[in-house]
Formats: structure tokens, sequence, C-alpha cells
């Protein structure tokens, strides 16, 4: 076994050497006929749902499970998917029932049990689940989760079975959006093989949706096949796909040109403004449902005294966000006009002109408000970022240019890199920053609750300003309560309204999501959250 | 016997050998890369220190507007992605890319030579801990080193990138000083002054430094650019230098992503650090070629009986008669080299190297330099007959210990497994011999054959010469200073001066009744002992440089008898009788008075 | 000879256990890994306390190093954080890596000795000044610049050899890498090895082996090559090292899951077991290769001996 693998390996040399001097590269690796070959990275968590909370995971788990709801690719509606109905009376306790008929890949029925054992197990603390936060507003997550000491119970008493294919969810307090968040992957079902076999289920994923793994070779690749059982609505249009694992964008990229990749939803930022050329078109640029800003230590007293909240505006106004968006980003970035992202559509909270003024480029306006606040303090500030992914240094270096030449000082304001997310991440948690630093929302749903709650309400978990205003804290119970979900939409409306008002955190831009493609295939869409919708992919010959 | 009709003019007037660090420097100011480079150092610091010397544009400045634009009027290098000056940025880049180069470079060469020159000349357990350390250190890789190092620090600063990059790299130089050190400890002069008594401090400063120190060097210089680099890395990595320092490096990172897009934004960063690269190597060379120049210098001398002060040119005719000068630099404009005749110069290389070993063979002075330290003798002798006779492996170093028997070396068989070094002066020039016997040439040119011998030493070996000369009938040319040995040995004399043949005759003549007054006053110049109590003579002045021979006759400003002809003309090689010539106008006046 | 061997061999443990605590304690001083795991959201605290518990995070940094030694003579190197053995990464990135500096010590070698010789015998001619303005470039021009460059250019524009490595990993496809990898040591030994060569043409024994009627080719390549390259030896021994762990961007462009990116996503994500782990590897690795060339040294130079 192992004599044939280096024998293959030796012969493989000997045929790429002979391919590069005599036809070149080309399309040496071509795939399997009618599969889909696309750009992958390691997962950096197990690949359990409430354990993945990052995008390249995310990316498997969104092909290999469907959910209780789906995302519409195009207006990011949340629609009804594994579930029948999910019904509610008092906006608090919620009826699921999940369709009949529905398989997971191994051909075991998806039930409403496989719902509720999935989420007391991502809740249990002991289970060290990273997404265990999802299941906080169930009734019982105290019990299960406890800030202090040993869990007392093992399951969610919120969560109820009532017969094979019903379930009720009892949450802590009134929220009528809740059952939007449902297409989020952390609210899997799950097979019981995952309980039974956990090493076995790791090895090779099981799940309810449109693809099946059919071999993980970790670190290298994973290939699915069509999910033999699904019978949902999004049925793959192709025989496959083959994620391959990259170690950076640019390789990827690299392999897209020459034919030896398919899809690629990491076009490298700085290949942007060639990509369309490059990839003869077969290119795509779109808002995703991530924005950055620059958050303010409101817990330091030096950027939260009174008048400050004119040089925060002010600061705001100093930043020429088009130039940025167009320069730096080459227009793959969007200037913010609110807290939220536009995938969310109007529907779902994203507003064009919320911010106003304070996200409108004014320098004259800006020098002037940043002087009457009584100024920088100590006349000088610094933006931290952590330098070690993401290539922040490029935009921060364009906010402080424009900040100082907005203020005639040369060096108002500097970069501060943090090296490593770790460190970066822990100076904020610990409340040791004292000058502004970026920060970013990845959104975990469509819907303006998800870019409101955990930022900005009193004792949010990504709270990282400490901001607190028990005005707005009031509007999203109120939001919570209020059964009609377009006026709730407009009750959050309200509160990002006071956050904007204050300047917490300066809305710079929104993110897009990008994705190149080869000439063997088409169809290429990406859905809310950036990722391609493979289902979709035709390949051609 | 070959016919000198024409000789080379020589090449190099030699060095005697010194050590001392003065005669380095003396040496460095001698040459122009040390001044090239010294000014573009000079230069470098300047900018450094003060910038706004070069451009009057803030490298702050920066407007989004002219983002990656090229050159324009007032900015003639072009704008980075933000749209600053690149002209500018690369001025104030100089300071923090310069300081960090050179001040990393110093102190881990410091570091590392320290360490490494300890655990090298003490070995034992010095070797063992100091080594070892430096491989944990090695093995620290440069990003968690830097990550760790600087946020633990809290850094940011020059001097703790400067720091942080020193502890990292010393090991390397620590690695390649200990070698050196261990090589040269090994060396005769440095054995020699360890057995005269020398303190640790001063041979580790007089003698192995200076040697040890060239690889070092090399090392250094590279990794001059390669710390400029580094500091890119980490700084790109958000562990090296905090904006809003100016760096090359920061510029070259950011830079490198946007090579399709704008080139420019890397070539003037980059250059730059070439151009400090190229200035620091060159620095490097040239105190390099300086301390070689101290300690490796083999005094010249030497040539037929060929006689004439050190510095005539007879080791370069005798070179030249072999065809082994340096090609470069050497150079023989005219003239021809007979042997058996054939012109040894129109003879094709292979045909001429042919002959040498096999027709014509050389005994040179100082046999331990001479001879290839790392290839025992027994290989070394064999080669004669493996190359010129085609023998195998195994009956070459037969003929090798047949060879060493006949050149009388005790214990032949089992010494020829032996390496130079562990043979005693005298042996090791009867391998000397013995290799230059090997293939029984007709001719074999004997440069100084026993100036390196002691006394006693030298008659034995001056026998052995005798004897196997007269054996093989060969010619010999034996080259020499020492007219004591030529009277007893040669039959025929040649006197070189200024790489000419100013006289030939044969050795009773020559003495008895010299044709050129530079012969008459060398063979005043011997203490002779039938003429007790008389004023020993010396010929005044000093040889002539090479480089810059006298006009006319090149004797004559040293000539007790010049006259006006003797400084316009050059004097031909007349001949008096047979066998018998001389380069003088006045040779008649000579042989009579 | 034999006890000297021992010796060195016997004193890789205090390295070992020295190398280990080191960088123990290096990923220890980095802080808290829990709050990176979750992105740009404060952690759960119930989460975070069971993470912490379950990585011994609580426990003092002895205890730690104790329990994470005492796993290592078990033959358990820890888990990454993906829950992927340590071992298991190792085993997967090791061959890669090993492949890649195979290839890139060749081309170092080969290259970097044939210019160094090249331009140490016509010294001062064009030849020299070409290979110096070489090296010159090499080392001006980071390492991802030359790697992106040819990747473009080599693999995607003129698609002679592919822009990036495939799950096989053959030879074939790591000469691209190797080149780039090997870029800057080439710079090294190119000099080295010229300046090297510049020294010992002017010896004597160069002039009495050519005396000697020896060819060219025979005296350089037996009477100069060997005594120049001892100064060469030892820095290609000591590169070796430093090719396998210093991979890291080179590994990252052409796409090879080796040593340096392993090591590199370990020190993002503070993972101690994967760092630790993997260094200890490549120090054992150095110790190995400077034990070959300092035996390889005495071998080449007769008149060095150790005690």
């Amino acid at each position: 076994m192992r004599g044939a693998k280096s024998a293959t390996w030796v012969a493989g040399a000997i045929v790429v050497a002979l391919g590069a001097t005599a036809c070149g590269g080309g399309s040496s690796a071509s795939a399997e006929p009618g599969v889909v070959r696309a750009n992958w990275g390691d997962p950096q968590n197990p690949l359990e749902p409430a354990n993945t909370n990052e995008v390249l995971g995310g990316k498997v788990l969104d092909m290999i499970f469907s959910n209780l709801k789906s995302y519409d690719p195009k207006t990011g509606e949340a629609k009804n998917d594994v579930a029948q109905s999910i019904d509610t009376k008092d906006q608090q306790t919620f009826t699921v029932k999940v369709k009949k008929g529905e398989k997971f890949s191994n051909g075991e029925p998806v039930t409403a049990r496989s719902f509720v054992d999935a989420w007391n197990y991502g809740a249990l603390a002991t289970n060290a689940q990273k997404n265990s936060y999802f299941f906080a507003d169930i009734k019982g997550y105290d019990k299960v989760a406890p800030a202090e000491g040993k869990p007392t119970a093992k399951t969610l008493s919120g969560l109820k079975v009532t017969d094979d294919h019903t379930f009720t969810v009892t949450l802590n307090e009134k929220m009528s959006t809740w059952p939007l968040r449902l297409g989020y992957k952390a609210f899997a079902p799950l097979p019981k093989s995952f309980f039974s076999d956990h090493d076995g289920y790791l090895a090779k994923p099981v799940g309810n949706g449109p693809y099946a793994v059919d071999s993980y070779d970790k670190g290298k690749q994973m290939k699915l096949v069509p999910n033999t059982h699904y019978t949902g609505d999004d049925k793959p249009q192709n025989k496959g796909v083959l994620l391959k694992v990259y170690t950076d964008s640019n390789a990827a990229y690299a392999d897209l040109q020459s034919g030896n990749l398919d899809v690629d939803d990491d076009v490298p930022a700085e290949q942007i403004r060639n990509a369309k050329s490059d990839l003869k078109g077969n290119y795509l640029s779109q808002p995703a449902g991530v924005n950055q800003v620059v958050t303010f230590p409101l817990y330091k007293d030096s950027w939260n005294k009174p008048g400050m909240e004119k040089v925060r505006k002010g600061l705001s106004m100093a930043i020429d966000r088009k130039a940025i968006t167009e320069k730096v980003y080459n227009g793959t970035r969007t200037p913010a006009t609110d807290l939220t992202s536009p995938v969310l559509g109007d529907a779902n909270g994203y507003s064009k002109d919320v911010c106003g003024d304070t996200c409108t480029y004014n320098p004259t306006e800006a020098k002037k408000l940043i002087k009457e606040g009584g100024g920088l303090p100590g006349g000088k500030m610094t933006i931290s970022y952590n330098a070690d992914k993401d290539s922040h240094k490029q935009w921060v270096d364009a906010v402080c240019n424009s900040i100082n030449t907005v203020l005639g000082d040369d060096k108002a304001c500097v970069g501060n890199p943090v090296g490593t997310f770790g460190d970066f991440r822990n100076q904020i948690t610990k409340q040791e920053m004292t000058q502004p630093f970026r920060a970013g929302w990845q959104m975990d749903y469509p819907q303006i609750e998800n870019f409101l709650t955990p930022l900005y309400a009193t004792g949010g978990a990504s709270n990282d300003a400490k901001f607190s205003d028990p005005k707005f804290d009031a509007l999203l119970k109120q939001a919570g309560a209020e059964p009609d979900v377009k006026k709730a939409t407009d009750l959050y409306k309200q509160a990002e309204k006071i956050v904007l008002d204050k300047v917490v955190s300066i809305p710079l831009w929104y993110q897009n999501g990008t994705a190149g493609w080869s000439e063997h295939v088409s169809g290429v869409q990406l859905n809310a959250f950036s990722l391609p919708v493979f289902t979709q992919i035709k390949v051609k010959g | 016997m070959p016919e000198i009709t024409e000789q080379a003019p020589a090449t190099e007037a030699a060095a005697a050998p010194r050590s001392l660090w003065g005669d380095a420097w003396r040496d460095l100011r001698r040459n122009p890369i040390f001044y090239i480079s010294a000014v573009l150092i000079l230069f470098l610091v300047l900018i450094s220190i003060w910038p706004s010397l070069l451009t009057g544009t803030s490298p702050y400045a920066c407007d989004l507007g002219r983002s990656q634009q090229g050159p324009a009027p007032g900015h003639p290098f072009g704008f980075t992605t933000q749209g600053c000056d690149v002209y500018a940025r690369t001025v104030y880049g100089a300071r923090a890319s310069v300081v960090v180069g050179i001040c990393t470079t110093l102190l881990a060469a410091l570091l590392g030579c320290v360490f490494g020159g300890l655990a090298g000349f003490f070995g034992g357990w010095w070797d063992a801990v100091l080594s070892r350390i430096g491989d944990i250190f090695f093995g620290i890789p440069v990003l968690l080193g830097g990550i760790v190092f600087l946020s633990v620090i809290k850094g940011g600063s020059i001097f703790t990138v400067v720091l942080l990059m020193s502890v990292l790299g010393w090991p390397q130089i620590a690695r390649i000083a200990r070698s050196a050190v261990i090589s040269a400890k090994q060396q005769d002069y440095v054995q020699a002054a360890r057995a005269l008594g020398a303190s640790t401090p001063r041979m580790l400063l007089r003698h192995i430094a200076p040697n040890a120190l060239a690889p070092v060097i090399v090392v250094a210089t590279i990794a001059l650019g390669t710390y400029i680099s580094l500091e890119a890395t980490l700084s790109f990595l958000g562990v090296g230098l905090k904006p809003p320092t100016v760096s090359w490096g920061i510029d070259i990172s950011s830079a490198a992503t946007q090579i399709r897009n704008a080139p420019h934004m890397l070539l003037w960063p980059a250059g730059a650090l070439s151009i400090t690269v190229l200035a620091f190597i060159m620095l490097g060379d040239a105190v390099r070629d300086a301390l070689n120049g101290v300690n490796y210098s083999v005094s010249a001398g030497e040539t037929l009986a060929v006689l004439g002060e050190s510095g005539s040119g007879k080791s370069v005719t005798a070179q030249a008669i072999m065809g082994i000068l340096d090609m470069p630099p050497a150079k023989i404009p005219r003239g021809e080299i007979r042997f058996r005749g054939e012109d040894m110069l129109t003879m094709s290389a292979d045909a001429r190297r042919r002959l040498r070993g096999a027709k014509i063979a050389m005994i040179f002075q100082d046999a331990l330099s001479s001879l290839n330290p790392v290839l025992t003798v027994g290989y070394q002798l064999g080669e004669m007959f493996r190359v010129h006779q085609g023998l195998s492996k195994k009956a070459a170093l037969a003929k090798a210990v047949e060879l060493m028997d006949r050149v009388k070396i005790p214990a032949a068989r089992s010494r020829a497994g032996d390496f130079p070094h562990q043979f005693s002066g005298g042996m090791r020039q009867r391998i000397m011999i013995a290799m230059a016997l090997a293939l029984e040439p007709d001719l074999i040119i004997a440069d100084e054959p026993t100036t390196a011998l002691d006394v006693t030493v030298q008659a034995q070996v001056m026998d052995l010469l005798a004897e196997l000369q007269a054996e093989y009938h060969m010619g010999l040319i034996l080259i020499t200073h020492d007219l004591g040995v030529v009277a007893d040995v040669a039959d025929k004399i040649a006197v070189m001066y200024a790489g000419r043949i100013v006289e030939t005759a044969p050795v009773h003549e020559l003495y008895k009744n010299p044709a050129h007054p530079y012969t008459r006053g060398l063979l005043d110049s011997i203490p002779r002992l039938d003429q007790k109590g008389q004023e020993l003579y010396a010929i005044k002045g000093l040889p002539p440089n090479l480089l810059n021979i006298p006009q006319g006759c090149a004797f004559h400003p040293r000539c007790p008898k010049a006259q006006d002809l003797c400084r316009t003309d050059t004097p031909a090689l007349h001949t008096l009788g047979e066998g018998r010539r001389s380069a003088c106008h006045f040779w008649k006046e000579t042989v009579n008075g | 000879m034999g006890r000297y061997v021992i010796r060195r061999l016997l004193q890789m443990v205090p390295v070992f256990i020295g190398t280990t605590f080191l960088i123990f304690v290096m990923v220890y001083a980095l802080g808290d890994p829990v709050a990176a795991m979750f992105g740009d959201r404060t952690p759960d605290p119930a989460t975070a306390a069971q993470i912490r518990e379950s990585l011994h995070l609580n426990d003092p940094l002895w205890s730690q190093y104790l329990q994470y030694m005492a796993g290592i003579f078990r033959g358990d190197f820890g888990t990454a954080f993906n829950g992927t053995p340590v071992a298991e990464l190792m085993g997967s990135a090791f061959p890669n890596t090993i492949k890649l500096t195979l290839v890139a010590f060749a081309i170092e070698v080969v290259v970097g000795v044939g210019l160094g010789i090249v331009a140490g015998m016509r010294r001062g001619r064009l030849v020299d000044t070409g290979v110096l303005v070489f090296t010159l470039l090499v080392i001006s021009i980071p390492t991802f610049v030359t790697g992106y460059l040819l990747q473009y250019f080599i693999g995607v524009k003129l698609a002679w050899a592919a822009p990036a490595v495939s799950n096989d990993v053959a030879f074939g496809e790591l000469l691209l890498p190797g080149i780039v990898l090997a870029g800057v040591s080439l710079a090294y030994v190119a000099r080295l090895t010229r300046t090297s060569i510049a020294e010992n043409i002017r010896s004597d024994y160069i002039r009495t082996a050519t005396a000697k009627g020896l060819p060219r080719r025979r005296v350089v390549g037996v009477h100069l090559l060997r005594n120049s390259l001892i100064p060469v030896i030892t820095f290609l021994g000591t590169d070796i090292g430093a090719l396998m762990g210093g991979a890291i961007v080179t590994e990252r462009i052409f796409n090879i899951q080796g040593v340096g990116y392993q090591l590199y996503q370990g020190i993002l994500r503070q993972n101690a077991p994967t760092v630790v782990g993997f260094v200890t590897i490549l120090v054992v690795v150095f110790l190995a290769a400077n034990l070959i060339v300092d035996l390889l040294y005495a071998v080449l130079d007769p008149r060095i001996r150790y005690a």
C-alpha cells in the first residue's frame, strides 16, 4: 500500500515533469466529469454544526445539512425548508412541525428528535460547542450552561418533543423574529450516529442536505456527491463537488486561471482589478452580510466624556469612504450607510440613509466638530487591528491618512498592529483597549436584530464598546415582543438610530463577496453568506 | 634545456608577510572598491540622519486620489496605494532600514563571533554548551519568536526589533565562526604561535580572527540584506516596526501584492535595498581581501641556477616556463619558451599540460602549503601516474610508495596514507622532490627548494637532489638567492634583475669574472671566509618595483658605473663567448675591471 | 570519533528538554488562546471555561508542561484545535516538507556552488559581476514577490509548470517552489563558494597541482573544490533546518501543506501542542544536520580532530 503510493508519486513526478516541458500544466489535474472543483480551506474546528463558527467549516455544513428554514440566495428571505410550519401565539412558545419523509444521507429519517437532541447537545456546556450561545434564548439554558460551576441539567427545559415530527420551543422572553434564525447551521438536525459513533461522524459527517460526504481526506480535500436520500427542492444540478484545500487565496486563484479549479469564492483583493480580464468575465462581486466598523472603547473616560460624541462624529465625517473603497479595495467594499448590510434588503432592516451626514465625508465640518468636542484625547489616536490576517493594515492606514489630512497633522492618527488575533481579542474582552479598534460583524442570519442585540445591547456577547443605553435596550425588548415582523423591524431601526447618533462605532463599509469560475462551469451565484450556491452550478461537457 | 629569449614582464610585487591589523588597514586604503563602498555607505548614513536633504516632500503627505499613479512632476518615482510619494518614502525609509540592517548585523555578528569563536577555540564543554544553545535558538521559528518577544515586551521600536533579530540571527553566524575558528586553529602559523606561548586573547585576535573572519564577513554582508527584508516580514505581520515608522521593508511588503498593478511601488524601495546590500558586500570583500593580503601572501622569489635578489622575477619566469602563471592577471605579450626545439607558448594548452609533470617538473619552496592539506601524500604522488600514465588507483599507490622509498622516507608503505601536516619539514620536501621525479622528467625546476629548511636538513635535501639528478640525467634549473648552494650544484648560472636575465655564464667563469655590475655586486655581498676583516659590501638601493621598472638599463639607479647611455637605452643581451652573455652596455669594461 | 558521536547524541537529550520547555513557555506567553476561537465574538463563559479545562489551561505552567511531556513519552503529541492529532499532522506535513527541502537543497547546491565556482575562478570578470547582481536581486526581492511572480508567469501565463502543488505533491510540481525556497540560501552559497574558491585558487597546492600537469578538470574537481567547500558545507548544514522550518511563505504560495504552513497555523491559533511538537522535531533535525556536518568536516579536512 505504502509502496504503491510512493510509486504513484514517482510516476506522477515524471508525468508532470514531462507535461510541464511538453504541453504545459494545463488541466493535468482534470476532474471527474460533472464534478465541480471548488476552493476550500482547512476548517478550524471539527465539523459539528454547533461547533463551526467560521466560513470554511460553514461551507461544508451548508451543503450537507438542510435546516428548518433556508434563506433565498437573491433576497435573503427566510423560507421554510425542513419545517412544515413554525407557529406561535405569544411570540414566546413556538410549535415546529418537521416535514415527513426527510432522510439523512445514511437513510435514517429526520424527526423532531433529530433537532431536539442536536440542540441539547449544542447547548450543554460540557460539550464545549462554540455556537452554544445560539441556544441561550431557549428556556433552561442557564441550567445546561451556567456562567459558573457545573451544569445542573443535561437538556434544555424549553424543548419538548410532542410527536415524531413536532416539537415546541419555549424562550426566556418574547421574540417574534426568533424563527428567522433557524436557517443558521447551529440549528441543524443530527443523526443518531453522531451520538453513538462520534469519531465515525467526524471522519465522515452525515447530514440531511442536498450533498453527502463521499470521502474526506483531512487537510487535503473533501469529495461530496448528491445525497440520494434528499427529497428537498434544492437538488444538485451537478454530479458532485470536490472541495480542495488551499493554503492561500493566491494559490487557488492561480489554479483557477490554469483550469485546475472551477469555483473560487475567495479572489484575493489585489487581483480584483485584473479578475474580470483574467477570467474572461467569469467573475462576480456582490455585497455580503459583513460590515467593517471602528469601535470606540466607551469604557475609557477619555473617549466617553461629554463632548466626545462630537469628536467621534467628526472622526466619522473625516473618513473619505468612497475614495478608500474604490482605491484600496477596487470597489469590492461599499461605503456604509447603516449598521447592517444590504443583503438584508429593506424588509429585514437595511437602510440607505439612517446614518445620514455622520457617514458622509465632510472635511470642514469634521474638523470643526473635532475642535468643538475638545480635539483628540492627548492630540493623538491609534486604530488597533490584528495584523495576522485579512490585510487590515491597508484600510487602517488609509482611514488614518484621511483623518490626518482633515486635521492637518501627519501623525495625529496611526495604525497599531497587534500580532495575533487572539491577543487582539483578549485586549478587547479584558477592556484593555484605550484607543479605537477595528471590529467587524459577519451576520449569522439576515435580520437587523443580529446586527444590534449582540453588539450594542447592555451585556451583549459582542458589545466590545461596553455601550449601554436604557432606551436602546427597551426598544429591543419592545421589538422582540411585537408579533408583526415588519413592525418589529421598524422598532429595531429606531434602536439603530440611537446607536448611530451616539457614534458608538464608525460604520465604514460593507464587504463584498467575490467569486470567479472556470469555463467548465456555469450558473455560479453567491448566497447571502457569500457562499457559492453549489446545487445550482452546472458543469459543461 | 629551455632557452628564454624574452622574459615575461612580471606581474605582482610581493608583499612581505606581516600580520598586523595595521597592514590590513594600509591594504584597505589602497583598494578603490573600499572607497566606492565607503562613499555609498556614508551617503546612506547621511540620508538616514537628514532625509530632508534629499526631499522636501513628507512621506506622510498622502492623497488617495493619486493612488498607485506613476511618476508626476515633483514626484519622480510615482505614488503608493495610499497615494504617498514613493521617492520621499524611499528616502525616509533609509533610516529605519539602514539602522536595523547595520545594528542587527553588528550585534548578531558580535554575538556570533564571540560565542562561535569561544566554542571553536576551546572546544569541549564550551563547544557543547554554546553550540547546543545556538541550536535551540536556531530552532525557534522567527515568526513565533517575533510575536512572543514583541507582544510580551510590547515592542515596536527600532531597538526592540534589532534586539529580536540579533537574538534570532546570531546562531547562524556563530556556526560559521565556530567552523572557521576550528579550521584556522589548525593552521601551522597558529600552532607555531601557540607553541611560542602567545596568550589566548592575542592568538584569537592576531592569528585566528583575521583568518576566521572571511566566511563570517561573507555571511554577514548577505545577512544584512536579509535582516532588512526580515524587518519587512515582521512589520508586515504586525510584530515589527510600528507605524508611522517608514521603512523599505514595510513598503516592499505592501508593494509586493500590487506587483501586477503598480510595479513602480516595488522597484524603488527594492532598488534602494539592493544598493545598500551591494555597498556592504563590496565593503566586506574589500576588508576580507585586505586581511588576506596580510596573511596568505608568500614572498615571491626566484629562478637555471637562476640567481637574483628577492623580487627580481626568478620565480615568475620559472612559472612562466611551467605555464602555471595565473593567466589573468598575468600576460606574456611577447617572447618564446623553447623546450626541445618547440615553442611552448604556441603549443596547445593541452599539449603544454602534458609536458608539465611528465617532462618538466617543479619543486616548490614551501612544501607544506604546496601540498594539498586534505589529500594523503600517497594520493597526491599517485595522481601523477594516474593522470599521465593512466594507471589504476592501486597501481599508482604502489608506485607512490616506491617513490617515497626512493627519496628515503622511512616506513613509506604505512606513511603513504598520511596527510602532509603529519610529516616533518624535511620529509615533506622529500615528498615534493619525489613528486617531481615521479615521471623521470627531462627537466626539473627547483624553486628555492631548501630555503624553508634548517641548515643540516638543507644539505641532506640538496645532496639527495644532486644524486637523483645524476642518476636520472635530468636538467635542473635551480632558483635561488643562495650563491653558496649554486656553486656546489650548478653548472651554469643565469642572473636575473627586474624580470630580465642580465648575465649567463658557466659557474666558474661567473664567479671568477662577472660581466655585469649587478653580478659583481651580488658576489661582493657574500661573506667570504678568505677575506676576513673586510667590510661586507651591499648593493645600494632597493630592487625596483616590477610595476615601475626604470627606463633604460633597469639597474642604472643602483649601478656604480652608470652613464647617460644607461639611463636612455635598454642594453641588449650581448654574447661574450661560448655560453657567456651579458646585458650591460659596458660589459667589456666590467669583465676587465 | 565513536565517543564523540555518542557524546553528541547524548547532548540531544538536554537540548530536547530545553527546546520543548522554551517553546512551551513562548506559546504560553502569547496568552489565552480561547478568545481567538470565537471570532469577533466574546466567548460564552461556560463554553470558554469548558475549553480551558479540557486544554488544562487553568493549571500552572509547569504542570501543563509535565502533562505534555508525559503525553509525548506515551507517543501522544496532543491534538490541534480542529481535533486532528498533532502526530497525524506531522505525519502528513513532514513528508511534503522533506520533499520540498530536498528539491530546494539540490537546487541550492547545484546552482549555488556552480555559480560560486564560476564567479570565483573568473574573479573580477563579467561572469563574477553577473553572479553578484543575481545574488543582489535574490536578496533584495522578498520571497513572496519572487514566489508570486514565478507562479504567475511560469505557472499561469506560460503554463510551463503547475502554479499550485496538488495533493500528490509530486517532485515535478515542487520545482517552482523549490527554486523560490532555495533563492536566498542560494545567494549565500554562491557568495561563500566564490570567496572560498577565489582564496584557494591562489594557493600553493593548486599551483603544485597545475605543475603536476593535471587536467584543469581534475585540478578544480579534486584539489580546489574539496578545500573550498569546507566553509560552504557548514552553511549548508545549518540551512537544511532553516529550509524545513522557514518554508512558511513558500508553502503558502504554492499550496503545500507542510511544516511551515502547519507551524504558521499553530502559532496564529496559539496551539501549544502543534507548535511545540513541530519545533521540537525541527530542532532534532538541526542537531542531526549539525552533527553530520561536523563529522563531514573532519572527513574533509584531516587536520581537524575531535577529541
